[in-house]
């Protein structure tokens, strides 16, 4: 006869397997009371999480319910695009199925911190962020430092801890990989050659970065005394790309307003826009004393 | 302030490095011009 222990162990059991299986509400709960934005370090609590996703196949349950809905509803239209099908976004981060079908030309030093895990074997590169990596600014002289491979089997998780390293997959046939990814963590997604290894071209990691930028270009064209105000914000901005764009469009508005913001750059935490800061009035000088 | 008063402008020199918008799909090319401007390709939709 079993003694009480092993009763309880039981009942314990049974309970959990009567439980509902694990779904996506669960998942969100979980990532959201392990994540916080304000400290990115907290992103790795989520590995758990992740792995009970896999074993308990919520992915298989989530895709046969979104073939459910296509099926009764030919309107039904879920947050897909060609590419990647969003299970959810969430505060900070996201949950995505998404296909890697071919190769990337460069190696991406991505802004954001990720889990993967493919639904087959996963292979590449794994190299170091050069000594001296700085994100915002970007350094063509910098290159990266080959730093090993990286193999993953299907369903199993790849922790891609990219404020150290840069990942190249190589990818011969089209893997669906989910992944947990955070929002961006930096400002700038920096593009490395495959054949030399140095560093080839940075891009905005934000889309509002990019919008910012050409809203600034737009009111410097427009050139009304109305947009000072907007650009002088602008000029604040913590994107360094951002601060300059509206510092050189107010200088299509208003001369004294774009000397002070320029005087004020010869400051800047970015040491480029110290550097073009100092540029603009060396030539102004130049000017003055002809 | 109206905009019909003439406006005094300043030229302001060009950051170093020029930082790329972003973008959905990578740049099929991209090199710098003779003249020394960068030239960004973007590949054609598939």
């Amino acid at each position: 006869m079993p003694g009480r222990g092993n009763r309880y162990s039981f009942a314990c059991l049974h309970a959990w397997a009567l439980m509902a299986p694990y779904q996506l509400t669960d998942f969100v709960s979980e990532i959201d009371s392990r994540y916080k934005v304000a400290e990115p370090e907290t992103f790795w609590l989520c590995e758990q999480p992740m792995q009970r996703l896999l074993a308990e196949g919520l992915i298989s349950r989530w895709i046969n319910e979104q073939l459910r809905q296509l099926a009764s509803d030919h309107q039904h239209l879920g947050d897909w695009s060609a590419t990647e099908a969003v299970l959810h976004r969430g505060n900070g981060w996201l949950l995505s199925v998404a296909i890697f079908d071919s190769p990337r030309r460069f190696i991406h030093a991505l802004p954001f911190s990720a889990f993967y895990a493919p639904f087959a074997e996963l292979t590449g590169e794994r190299y170091r962020l050069p000594a001296g990596f700085r994100n915002d600014v970007f350094d063509p002289g910098l290159r990266l430092e080959p730093a090993g491979t990286v193999k993953v089997d299907p369903n199993g998780l790849l922790r891609l801890e990219t404020d150290q390293y840069a990942y190249d997959f190589q990818i011969t046939q089209a893997i669906p990989v989910l992944r947990l990814v955070s929002a961006s963590l930096r400002p700038l997604e920096w593009l490395f050659s495959k054949t030399t290894l140095q560093a080839w071209q940075a891009n905005d990691a934000e889309l509002s970065s990019t919008q910012l930028r050409v809203a600034a270009y737009v009111l410097g064209k427009i050139a009304h005394q109305s947009s000072i105000g907007a650009l002088l914000e602008l000029a604040s901005h913590p994107h360094h790309a951002v601060r300059w764009a509206a510092i050189q469009n107010l200088g299509r508005l208003s001369r004294t307003e774009a000397l002070a913001k320029i005087r004020e750059a010869m400051n800047d935490v970015h040491p480029h826009l110290r550097r073009a800061a100092q540029k603009t009035l060396n030539q102004l000088d130049k000017r003055t004393q002809r | 302030m109206s905009n019909d008063e003439t406006i005094d402008t300043l030229d302001i020199a060009d950051l170093e490095q020029d930082i790329g918008g972003m973008c959905a799909v990578e740049p099929a090319e991209t090199r710098i011009s003779a003249e020394g401007y960068w030239v960004v390709m973007v590949a054609p939709p598939k």
